[in-house]
């Protein structure tokens, strides 16, 4: 029983990541136009990376989860710049300015990583907890 | 229908999809598996290279949609740039970070907050999905449609070879037209970002 049990442990990971991408396809291969299957694929990376913002534990972590939000929006603006737009570039000027802010988000989030790093000794979302009320 | 009937249609229309849109479907397996692996990887070192993997698969996904300019950037600043910066953190960092997750010592507690996460996403998910089946097949028709294709018969011309080619002039154009102030903006705010990042990553002397 102990062992069993010790199999569903080590199994349970690698089937959920499975059944997620499969569960992810399925959804996208529901779509018809390929708009659709852009934006479907876009979801899935945006809930993705908000499972990763929700359940992380360090900080950076948190940020790199944050960075495939960004990258989930780009993908909208480029397929919707791709199949509605006639003059084709108004969605990639957009994702080009959501490049620069997020170079700038990450340098400045990375640096208060460090910052805090040498005040507390620690990079844990759970010991960051002086401010709790 | 069984779960076997489901898997076999599933498989099927993976493979019917692979055959007519190879780019996509290649790139957005790797796209979904990469960030999957990121998420939920305990080893941080490993999670940024796998990152630098997502993203140059995202950057190929631009280059599959047309969009060179956009890809080029991203590969420039996302699949090397952030990376680098995120992995030269996690080295700096690195010795909290690999025994910060092992000491925790409510495993049970963590587990109940994964759970909870994963609900929470797959919830979003759905509503996504449920939502994106209400739309028409089919993107969404503009009003200037006729008058694209009166130019096409007139020139002769491909309707997307003949914006393609016009492609990063038009971005530059309506990069320093109508968003010169949103570019200025960002210029500023790069600069205030990156002195401030120096400032609060000096040591102190």
């Amino acid at each position: 029983m102990e062992n069993f049990f010790k199999f569903i442990d080590r199994i349970s990971q690698p089937l959920l990541l499975i059944t997620t991408l499969s569960l992810a396809w399925s959804v996208i291969l529901l779509q018809h136009s390929p708009l659709t299957k852009c934006l479907t694929l876009a979801g899935a990376l945006f809930c993705i990376g908000l499972y990763g913002v929700l359940s992380s534990k360090s900080v950076i972590k948190t940020l790199i989860s944050l960075e495939m939000l960004f990258n989930a929006a780009n993908i909208n603006l480029i397929a919707f710049s791709k199949y509605t737009d006639l003059t084709f570039v108004r969605g990639q000027v957009f994702s080009l300015f959501v490049m620069a802010v997020a170079a700038a988000e990450v340098a400045l989030g990375l640096a208060l990583v460090i910052a805090i790093y040498r005040l507390r000794q620690t990079s844990s979302l759970k010991k960051l907890n002086q401010l709790n009320g | 229908m069984s779960i076997l009937d489901f898997l076999q249609a599933l498989s099927y229309n993976f493979f019917l999809q692979l055959t007519t849109d190879p780019a996509f479907t290649v790139l957005a397996t790797l796209i979904l598996a990469t960030a999957l692996a990121v998420v939920t990887q305990n080893n941080l070192v490993r999670a940024g290279f796998l990152l630098a993997g997502c993203f140059a698969a995202i950057a190929f996904l631009f280059f599959a949609l047309g969009a060179e300019l956009v890809a080029a950037s991203q590969i420039l600043i996302y699949a090397v740039g952030i990376t680098l910066v995120v992995i030269f953190a996690i080295m700096l960092l690195s010795g909290s970070m690999d025994n910060a997750e092992e000491i925790e010592p409510n495993q049970e507690i963590d587990k109940f907050n994964h759970s909870i996460a994963y609900l929470i996403s797959l919830g979003l998910f759905m509503c996504l999905a449920v939502a994106l089946m209400g739309l028409p097949s089919g993107a969404p028709q503009l009003q200037t449609q006729n008058l694209i294709d009166t130019m096409v018969t007139y020139i002769g011309a491909n309707r997307s070879e003949l914006f393609h080619a016009e492609q990063i002039t038009n971005i530059g154009r309506i990069l320093f037209s109508e968003q010169i102030l949103a570019f200025e903006l960002v210029s500023v705010l790069l600069l205030v970002a990156f002195v401030g990042a120096i400032v609060l990553s000096k040591r102190k002397v």
